[in-house]
């Protein structure tokens, strides 16, 4: 079986009259939504408010997101239609600790991999199904199409056993030893024992108690499996899968709820699973769905005592904060939204100013300038001279951006623009023409302060002019995720600073999007957060 | 610029006649009194763009010269309301009010030149604009950030007159006045031009009533400029707070002291709001009480929070204060800063009717706001009416004006009485605008729900927590 005999045999993916019916995998099993027409869609959201994004009817669920006409990036005033089934939060937990640990929990870390390859096999055959796929996410998506594609294209490259391995050996090594081998069972360690106060009270007893022998019970660690639980947030297409690939390389049971951007992507994992190997024990301790965020029904079940060991939240604070309220006796790992910038030394202007805006300019465009690691301010040393050159070299390069891949600025975006540019912010140095009619980029330069709150993150970069780098570590805080630096020196000799003030990663300027298989994610080893640790 | 006689400009005469109408539900033609809009706004727009730089800009941008239609003033030539505060804030931490006479000069229709030298705080700043002919009300933002408005004295009394124009009829119709007050309005609003009707209705005042303001006793906030206005119409008044609020302080109190001296300036000031809270309060109430014994209705106005506040004092005394029949409560400009203290509002309006013993159509609200020449009562049947006085707009995110009698968004307003500083405004307000007849007898449009813009949702896995500077 295959996804694409999955999907004519279910219906799935397939658009009909702005519609598409979307599945879910709910412990292994390939779970479709009732047919429904447009007509019926339509009438799920008759008399709600024209930004109303989602109904749910007695055994549907429905997301209704506006049609972007891709010539000219705006909205066409159409709607589409995603179809999901309802969603029951107790066939969701998982309670028997016993059918995990002959389970998944029993699997060897080869049997993951060979499990991980199989499903990314399953979904590299099935293009035709991934690129309907992506042909229905261009109609609603605000991310670019180049963006898209790729994002697309990349799907399976997300579940590389290669990659996934490496994450395993660097994100739970301990004791010098590759993480693969705690998570595939016990671990004895040559430790040298410390055997508490209270045995050696004990000698002291009429008749005396011996110590214990270090060697006749030596220490050993695992990396136990946990049940997980997450609630994954935004439009990058990756977020799902990335939280489904860590879910798996844990060998653990749970949930994977889709943010409402993009729960194709997670459609086709369970797609890919359910095709490539239905019978896992993987494919059936896990669950990829969509529900409404804050939904009681649904969120009460899942955050209450022991119905998970983790919770992974990525989302605002408010968000994070309400789940660890109701979730007080489960771990929550949080992904709090952050953002990047950029430091630009006065290096820049000896001669390669083009060469350090193209690459101020590579950050910016992360993810569309929508990820934690895209730059929205840039801090740039120079005369008034100096900054204005380098903003008029970043504007270029931007609008050369442009073309390639035209941005879709929403109008809450268009809005927020306008409102700074003739409102707070109507003093700086705009650089782009106002009343353009082609949605574009923009540079401004503020040598005022400027409230991040206000940043629409919709390809704006805001330029701050400092006398030397050390004056931009007064913006720096842990709500920073990624800072860029130009150039090499300077990024070796203020990396302590920078890092010490928060920030999670300070990289060379233009290299804030690299990745590498067991590196850290906002200031944590994720996997290690994900298992249990324990001695036995 | 500014005329030795106060007179108004025969547009404004009839369009605040119109407005007169309006408020007393006599003879009203909502077509007319649009095309007076039309005229005053594309009048306004000129004169703007004459005469103001920062709208000059926009429009210069836009491409827009000074015959503009109102659809494109309306789709193309709106300013935030944050311009007014689009200054930097070094200037003021440093008191350099050089810097604040060239930035307020990009925003009024005059060149302000003012000798800054010996000025060391906001306040002597605001009163040696004052002294040039330049009144500036303020509203301070929850960040400290303060929006500036600024008028000179003639639009200042167009401003006012318009406001005493409207509102005492509005109010006399129903809520306030005796009898007799009640039937000499009709003839006075048909009869007396503008400025006679204000001159008539200062020396009649409000005499069978005392008032209450819980705020501080001076300063120069909107709310503040309004209650100095009002002042003297009463027998007698009474303010929760009996020192100065000066805007250097509350400034202070939003950013947070930065030197041994601020932080004893900011320990007097919450010596005064809550070290002695409770002794304001007793003061207060026994305002009250002294009004009702004396037989004289009572007026209290304030903010929501400080309302819930004076009700807990007095619940806490265990005696309610049984005020006059025929007194009034107005509460408005919403929690603000309070907003962790918010009750729904049918809580708070029952915890004012058990507290003064008023019956719960005695409780009123308004809704306005400092860059807004207009003051909305809410009515018995829930709305914000909005006088004619003002052109209102719902425009979606990307500040494009939205259609309809009944619609949500962002709301937007052309000011017709903003003849110093630009008024063709966005707001950071989001509100439910209908439009039509009241069963209070009003018509047009009106306010029925308001609530702050929506914030952005968090995107990809970026997204920002919080109100930060960078």
């Amino acid at each position: 079986m295959t996804i694409d005999d999955l999907c004519r045999a279910h219906d799935l993916l397939f658009e009909h009259d702005g519609v598409v019916r979307v599945p879910f995998l709910v412990k292994g099993r390939l779970v479709s939504p009732p047919a429904i027409t447009r007509r019926a869609a339509e009438a799920a959201f008759a008399g709600a408010d024209p930004d109303a994004h989602y109904a749910r009817l007695p055994d549907v669920q429905l997301l209704r997101d506006p049609v972007i006409e891709r010539a000219d990036m705006r909205y066409t005033g159409e709607y589409f239609y995603q179809a999901f089934p309802a969603v029951d939060p107790f066939d969701l937990i998982e309670t028997d600790y016993d059918r995990l640990v002959r389970g998944p929990y029993a699997l060897t870390v080869d049997e993951v991999l060979a499990f991980l390859k199989a499903v990314a096999a399953a979904l590299r055959e099935s293009w035709a199904v991934l690129d309907r796929a992506r042909t229905i996410c261009r109609r609603v998506s605000t991310l670019p199409h180049a963006y898209l594609d790729a994002a697309f294209a990349t799907l399976a490259f997300g579940l590389d056993a290669v990659a996934a391995a490496e994450m395993l050996n660097n994100e739970l090594s301990v004791w010098g030893q590759p993480g693969r081998r705690f998570l595939d069972g016990w671990v004895e360690l040559p430790a040298r024992i410390v055997p508490g106060v209270t045995p050696l009270l004990a000698q002291s007893l009429a008749g005396g108690m011996p110590v214990a022998e270090p060697a006749a019970a030596a220490p050993a660690i695992r990396a136990m499996p946990t049940r997980q639980l997450h609630i994954t947030a935004g439009n990058a297409p990756q977020v799902p899968i990335v939280s489904a690939l860590r879910l798996i390389l844990t060998k653990s049971a749970g949930v994977i709820k889709s943010p409402s951007e993009a729960t194709l992507p997670a459609a086709l994992l369970a797609l890919a699973a359910a095709a490539a190997a239905p019978d896992h024990p993987l494919t059936r301790n896990i669950s990829l769905v969509y529900w409404k965020g804050g939904d009681e029904a649904v969120e009460r079940a899942l955050f209450a005592p022991g119905a998970f060991d983790r919770i992974v939240v990525w989302g605002a604070p408010d968000a994070v904060s309400a789940v660890q309220a109701r979730a007080m006796f489960t771990r929550v790992v949080a992904f709090n939204p952050r953002y990047g910038l950029s430091l630009i030394g006065r290096e820049a202007f000896d001669g390669c100013l083009d060469e350090v805006a193209a690459l101020a300019a590579q950050d910016v465009m992360i993810n569309d300038q929508k990820a934690c690691s895209s730059s929205l301010v840039q801090y740039v040393e120079g005369t008034e001279a100096q900054v204005k050159a380098y903003a008029a070299a970043l504007s270029d390069r931007l609008s050369a951006w442009d073309r390639l891949s035209p941005p879709f600025i929403p109008p809450v975006a268009r809005g927020q623009i306008k409102r700074m540019r003739r409102g707070r912010y109507s003093r700086a140095r705009w650089l782009a023409r106002e009343g353009e009619s082609d949605p574009a980029s923009t540079v401004v330069i503020m040598p005022e302060e400027f409230d991040i709150l206000e940043h629409p993150m919709s390809r704006l970069v805001v330029i701050r002019p400092v006398e030397q780098l050390q004056d931009a570590l007064r913006y720096l805080h842990q709500g920073v995720s990624m800072v860029g630096v130009y150039p090499e020196t300077r990024r070796l000799a203020l990396r302590d600073a920078i890092a010490a003030r928060g920030v999670s990663s300070v990289l060379p300027l233009g290299q804030c999007e690299r990745l590498f298989a067991g590196g850290p994610q906002d200031g944590m080893m994720v996997l290690a957060e994900l298992v249990d640790w324990k001695n036995g | 610029m500014t005329p030795d006689r106060f007179t108004i400009a025969p547009l404004h005469r009839q369009l605040i006649k119109a407005t007169q109408s309006w408020a007393l539900r006599q003879p009203f033609d909502p077509a007319a009194a649009r095309e007076l809009r039309r005229q005053i706004i594309q009048q306004n727009h000129a004169h703007y763009l004459n005469t103001i730089p920062a709208y000059r800009r926009v429009a210069d941008a836009e491409g827009v010269g000074p015959e503009a239609d109102l659809e494109t003033i309306k789709r193309r030539l709106l300013l935030p309301d944050d311009i007014f505060k689009s200054y930097d804030q070094r200037w003021l931490d440093e008191a350099d009010f050089g810097k604040m006479n060239v930035w307020l000069s990009e925003i009024l229709h005059r060149r302000v030149e003012l000798d800054v030298s010996g000025l060391d705080s906001i306040d002597d700043w605001l009163a040696r604009l004052e002294e040039a002919g330049i009144k500036v009300v303020y509203s301070s933002g929850t960040s400290g950030n303060f929006s500036f408005v600024p008028r000179d004295l003639a639009a200042w009394r167009l401003f006012r007159a318009a406001s005493t124009c409207y509102l005492a009829p509005l109010l006399l119709h129903e809520k306030v006045g005796s009898f007799w007050q009640r039937l000499a309005i009709r003839p006075a609003v048909r009869f007396m031009p503008p400025e006679t009707f204000v001159r008539a209705s200062g020396g009649m005042g409000l005499r069978d009533f005392d008032a209450v303001f819980l705020d501080f006793s001076s300063g120069r906030t909107g709310n503040q400029a309004l209650e100095q206005a009002l002042a003297p119409l009463f027998r007698r008044t009474c303010f929760l707070y009996q020192t100065s609020l000066s805007s250097s302080l509350l400034r202070l109190a939003a950013r947070g002291p930065r030197n041994e001296v601020e932080q004893a300036q900011l320990a007097r000031l919450q010596t005064e709001t809550l070290g002695n809270k409770a002794e304001n309060h007793r003061r207060v109430i026994e305002a009250l009480r002294r009004a009702a014994a004396d037989r004289q209705k009572a007026f209290i106005f304030g903010t929501p929070y400080q309302f819930r506040e004076l009700c807990a004092a007095i619940s806490d005394g265990g005696q309610p204060v049984s005020l006059r029949s025929g007194s009034l409560a107005l509460f408005g400009g919403g929690w603000k800063s309070f907003s962790g203290d918010r009750i729904p509002r049918d809580e708070l309006v029952a915890q004012m009717a058990q507290s003064f013993s008023l019956a719960p159509e005695r409780i009123l609200e308004g809704y306005s706001m400092t860059e807004i020449s207009a003051f909305m009562l809410r009515c018995d049947h829930g709305r914000f009416h909005i006088p004619p006085l003002i052109e209102p707009m719902i425009l979606d995110a990307a500040w494009q004006p939205l259609a309809g009698r009944d619609v949500r968004g962002v709301f937007g307003f052309l000011d017709t009485l903003a003849v110093a500083h630009p008024g063709f405004l966005v707001s950071g307000d989001e509100v439910h605008l209908v439009d039509g007849d009241c069963p209070c007898g009003l018509t047009g449009p009106a306010v029925l729900e308001i609530g702050r813009a929506r914030a952005r949702e968090v995107k990809g896995c970026g997204g920002i927590m919080a109100s930060v500077a960078a």
